[in-house]
C-alpha cells in the first residue's frame, strides 16, 4: 500500500505569469485558494514561492530604524531583491536567477496579498510590463484602461461599465505580446468586487481620468502621456535600473497605444465619447 | 557682456549626470527620473540642453556659452537661470559637480 503525500502548494496565474505557492500550512493555502480562486492554474510555474508563517514578534521591525514602510532593495550579489514591509509585515528574498522566493510573514491573507502585489510589480518590469493603478473594461476582446491616482474615478468607471466585462477596478497588468499590448485583470481589487474574473484582452486605448461636468476626450502629447502613465505605475523600489526600465516601458506603451485624457460625468454617458473615438 | 568666472564658483564646475538617474528624450525634451526619489520630471528646452551636455567634459560656463550662441540669449540671465537649475538637480543628487573633467583622474 503506498503512502499518499499531500501536495501543499497552490499555483496561480496572474498576468500570464505563473507562480506556485508552497506552505506547510494547508489551512493557509486553503484561505489563499478561496481568495484567488479565479486565478488558480494548472500551468507549470515560473516562480516558486515558499511561505513560512511566523508569529507576531518574529517580524518586528522596531530595531531596524530608518527602514521605510515598504523597502525593496537589490541584493549585493545582484541576483535578486530583498523586500520588506512594516505594516502587514513580511520579509521576502526574491532570487531572479533561480526564480525562487522565500517569504516570512504573519498568518494573514492581507500580508500575502501585499507581498504578491509587490512581487508582481517587480517581475513585470523584466517582461516589459506594468502593474498600473487602473480600472479596465473590455468589449469583444478589446479593453480600455482608465488610469489615475486615488479618487480619480477608477472604481466609478468600473461600476458604470454595465454590459462590458470588467477586468479590474484597482490594478491592471499591461504586458507586451507579439508586438501589441494586452491587459490582464488581477485579483487585486478595490471596492468593486464582482467576482474577480481572470480575463485578458487586447489593449485598445488608455484614458487618464478627470471627473468633470461634461464628457470629452483630449489627446495627450507624448511627454504628458508618459508622465501621467508613469505616475500611476505601482512600484516600490528605488533601484535606478528598474526605474529606467519602467520609464522605457511607459515610452514604449505610449508609442504603440492611443492615450487620451478623459473628462467624464459620473454616469454611463462617457462611453458614448469613447465609442465615437473608436 | 560680463562673464563671471572663478575657480570656486559653480560656473567652473564640470557637470555629470548621476549614475542613479535615467532619462529619455521625446520630441527634443528630456524626461528624467532619479533614484531614490523616483519622481519623473520633464525639462524645458534649455534644461534639456544643459542636461544633455552634462557628460562630465563641459563646465557649466562652457554650456552656458553654447546656449547663448544657440538661442541668442543674454549671458547673465542665462547664467542665473542655469545656476538655479543645476543647483536644484545637484541637491536632488541627479547631477554631480566636479572640479576636473570626468576621466581626468586616470591620466
Amino acid at each position: 500500500m503506498g503512502i499518499v503525500t499531500e501536495t501543499k502548494k497552490l499555483t496561480l496565474s496572474i498576468g500570464g505569469i505563473c507562480c506556485s505557492i508552497h506552505s506547510e500550512d494547508s489551512r493557509f493555502l486553503d484561505v489563499l485558494r478561496a481568495r484567488y480562486q479565479s486565478f488558480e492554474a494548472l500551468d507549470p510555474a515560473t516562480y516558486e514561492i515558499f511561505v513560512q508563517l511566523v508569529p507576531f514578534p518574529a517580524l518586528s521591525f522596531d530595531n531596524t530604524g530608518g527602514i521605510p514602510r515598504i523597502d525593496v532593495k537589490r541584493t549585493s550579489t545582484g541576483d535578486g531583491y530583498l523586500v520588506r514591509r512594516k505594516d502587514n509585515p513580511f520579509v521576502a528574498m526574491v532570487n531572479t536567477l533561480s526564480r525562487k522566493v522565500q517569504v516570512k510573514m504573519w498568518d494573514s491573507e492581507y500580508c500575502f496579498d501585499s507581498f504578491l502585489r509587490i512581487f508582481y510589480s517587480l517581475t513585470l518590469v523584466d517582461e516589459g510590463g506594468l502593474l498600473l493603478h487602473a480600472s479596465s473594461a473590455s468589449d469583444r476582446g478589446r479593453a480600455n484602461v482608465f488610469f489615475g491616482p486615488s479618487g480619480s474615478g477608477k472604481t466609478t468607471v468600473a461600476r458604470l461599465s454595465q454590459g462590458r466585462t470588467v477586468l479590474t477596478d484597482e490594478l491592471a497588468i499591461i504586458k507586451p505580446l507579439d508586438g501589441r499590448y494586452k491587459v490582464y485583470g488581477t485579483p487585486f481589487w478595490g471596492e468593486f468586487t464582482p467576482g474577480r474574473s481572470n480575463v485578458q484582452a487586447e489593449l485598445n486605448g488608455l484614458y487618464s481620468l478627470k471627473k468633470d461636468q461634461r464628457n470629452s476626450i483630449l489627446p495627450l502629447d507624448k511627454i504628458r502621456a508618459v508622465m501621467d502613465l508613469y505616475r500611476c505605475v505601482l512600484f516600490f523600489s528605488d533601484d535606478s535600473q528598474l526605474l529606467s526600465k519602467i520609464l522605457d516601458t511607459c515610452c514604449a506603451v505610449v508609442d504603440k497605444v492611443p492615450i487620451y485624457e478623459l473628462h467624464f460625468r459620473q454616469d454611463p454617458s462617457f462611453w458614448e465619447v469613447i465609442n465615437d473615438q473608436d | 557682456m560680463i562673464k563671471i568666472k572663478g575657480k570656486d564658483t559653480m560656473l567652473s564646475k564640470y557637470l555629470l549626470r548621476s549614475d542613479s538617474t535615467a532619462y529619455r528624450t521625446i520630441n527634443g525634451l528630456a524626461l528624467i527620473v532619479g533614484a531614490p526619489e523616483g519622481k519623473l520630471r520633464s525639462l524645458n528646452e534649455a534644461g534639456t540642453f544643459i542636461w544633455e551636455q552634462a557628460d562630465g567634459r563641459h563646465t557649466l560656463s562652457d554650456i552656458i556659452d553654447q546656449m547663448c550662441q544657440k538661442y541668442d540669449v543674454d549671458y547673465t540671465q542665462a547664467a542665473q537661470d542655469a545656476e538655479t537649475f543645476v543647483h536644484e538637480l545637484e541637491r536632488q543628487d541627479m547631477l554631480v559637480l566636479m572640479d576636473d573633467p570626468a576621466g581626468s583622474e586616470e591620466m
